[in-house]
């Protein structure tokens, strides 16, 4: 595993050293797009339509569509002038409690691991977490963006951090059709759904779920490598040195403008 | 059985038309038909001659005649069914060459045995600046192996400026192994000579090189028939030729004027082909001696 980055958790006047991990990583099965007839991976090209050409790295600049089809132009300068977080560190604003953060809140996760010189204040960290069983609210910049955090501790061992959308990020479900007004279910059904409940109740236990079009999609993936529509590289067999000689001779004998040395299958009839 | 416009031109160069396509088929009808029978074909059409607009198809189209045979097949990976066309009489011939088709590929298996190919071809395919004199030394090189491996090849030209070289099996060896050991005497020879041979993929990369295409020997690959013709100038047709012809040999000679006279002084060189089928064990041995079959 590679880690982000090395920063510190800030907390009061204690700095904590630690590496930042990401804790989740995508399975998605990933397909390169292939030229059919020679199966060359394609490539994209930047083109201009106006000018009808292909256009450099060094003549593209950044612009905001602040109105249809209009742009403010924005260079490297202007980015730079806006403030941006770019210290590392993971500065602790609350302790609270992590059941009154609604999941949807929830974005990306890190692991934090100590480095040197921070194990005793991250162990202490994390026992006085677990006993007070309380969470830390962070503010962290990860890619020149400050984020939102929830630093807690992940299997009683690790420091892990759950990035947190801001609160304007999440939609508002207003426009949706709900009516929870006008739709009022008897004590009869709703007994009927507890006891449906009742009866699939369970704890959650990942390991029971599996990615089921991944697994299928590999197995494709799979059958189609071991099947007739692949050949796998062999081990390169170097030719003996005596078929190389023979090898050899029968190009010197071809430009004598003679045929190969052995007649071919019995069955031929042809001439001479 | 009625042509629908005979007079229509295909080879505008050569004012070849398509009567003349429906004769050729006819006429190497006898030499055809023992090689497609079983096989299911794949085919190219040039309705409006060789410089026009071409299709390659799979699927009978929905108005093939009830009379012609045909293989519905569903390819191993659960794809949609594919209706092949069988060419067994002269009849099928004559209806394909009429609905313009020039070329027939036809399947190294036939259907009673489909995941079973009748034999390995070794398809030299030179890139441009190369052209047939190095696919001319190419194949004298791989003549030399397969004589090393105890093996009959049986070349013809492709039409074009290629060479293919067929090694007849007998029909117990899947197609993934017939492709391994295509593969490995073509990296065999590729390591030797690798300033005239390449197996790269991309076009591009092969450098004026001979592409020996291991590739040509998996299931659903084709390869043009022999004593078919090909949708170019000079209306070249692929022709079986002997080693001894190979140092002389001009392609361009074979054609659809030039075949019949061709075929009245040496016969069929490809009769019998089919009965010669040889065992892969043996050759393997000799070749790959003391090395890993991976």
């Amino acid at each position: 595993m590679r880690s982000l980055w090395k920063g510190a958790i800030s907390f009061g006047l204690v700095h904590i050293p630690v590496r930042l991990y990401r804790a989740v990583e995508e399975k998605d099965v990933h397909f390169h797009y292939l030229h059919r007839e020679c199966q060359t991976p394609i490539q994209y090209k930047k083109w201009c339509p106006t000018c009808g050409r292909e256009v450099a790295s060094h003549e593209i600049v950044r612009g905001y569509e602040y109105e249809k089809g209009r742009y403010v132009i924005f260079s490297e300068e202007d980015l730079e002038a806006i403030p941006v977080a770019s210290a590392r560190t993971v500065e602790i604003l609350d302790f609270v409690s992590l059941e009154q953060i609604d999941p949807i809140y929830f974005e990306k996760s890190y692991f934090l691991e100590p480095a040197e010189g921070g194990q005793k204040a991250y162990h202490l960290l994390r026992q006085a977490m677990l006993e007070t069983g309380r969470i830390a609210l962070v503010r962290v910049a990860l890619r020149n963006r400050e984020s939102l955090a929830a630093l807690r501790v992940y299997k009683n061992r690790v420091l892990t951090m759950v990035t947190i959308h801001f609160p304007d990020e999440i939609r508002s479900y207003g426009e949706l059709k709900i009516d929870a007004e006008r739709e009022v279910p008897t004590e009869r059904e709703v007994s009927m759904a507890r006891t449906l409940i009742g009866a699939l109740a369970g704890d959650f236990d990942p390991e029971r779920y599996h990615d089921r079009y991944r697994e299928a999609l590999l197995g494709a993936v799979r059958k189609k490598i071991e099947g007739e529509e692949l050949v796998v590289a062999p081990t390169e067999i170097p030719p003996t040195r005596d078929l190389m000689e023979a090898l050899r001779s029968s190009l010197a004998l071809l430009e004598q403008g003679q045929s190969p040395l052995q007649p071919p299958g019995p069955s031929y009839q042809g001439p001479p | 059985m009625e042509l629908t416009n005979p007079e229509r031109v295909l080879w505008p160069e050569d004012g070849l038309t398509k009567a003349d396509l429906v004769r050729h088929y006819v006429d190497m009808s006898p030499y055809l038909l023992p090689f497609l029978r079983d096989r299911p074909l794949v085919f190219t059409r040039y309705p409006e001659g060789i410089h026009g607009k071409s299709f390659y198809q799979k699927n009978a189209p929905v108005y093939t005649p009830p009379w012609i045979r045909k293989f519905p097949y569903s390819a191993p990976s659960g794809e949609r069914v594919v209706e092949f066309i069988l060419v067994d009489e002269v009849a099928a011939l004559a209806w394909l060459a009429n609905q313009a088709c020039i070329e027939i590929h036809p399947w190294f298996s036939r259907v009673g045995s489909l995941d079973y190919p009748d034999f390995a071809v070794f398809d030299l395919d030179p890139a441009e600046p190369a052209g047939f004199e190095e696919a001319r030394a190419v194949a004298q090189l791989v003549k030399t192996v397969l004589d090393e491996a105890g093996l009959e090849g049986w070349p013809k030209t492709s039409g074009a400026t290629g060479i293919h070289i067929y090694v007849p099996l007998e029909n117990r060896y899947p197609y993934k192994e017939v492709a391994g050991f295509v593969q490995r005497v073509a990296s065999l020879l590729c390591q030797a000579f690798p300033e005239r041979i390449t197996l790269e993929r991309a076009v591009k990369r092969r450098g004026g090189k001979v592409y020996i295409d291991y590739l040509q020997n998996i299931r659903g690959k084709t390869i043009v028939g022999a004593y078919v013709p090909r949708p170019l100038p000079g209306a070249p047709v692929s022709t079986p030729f002997t080693w001894r012809e190979l140092p002389g040999l001009q392609p361009a000679g074979f054609n659809m004027k030039s075949l019949g006279e061709r075929l009245r002084q040496v016969g069929d060189l490809y009769a019998g082909f089919l009965s010669r089928g040889q065992s892969l064990e043996e050759a393997q041995r000799r070749l790959f001696r003391g090395s890993e079959r991976p």
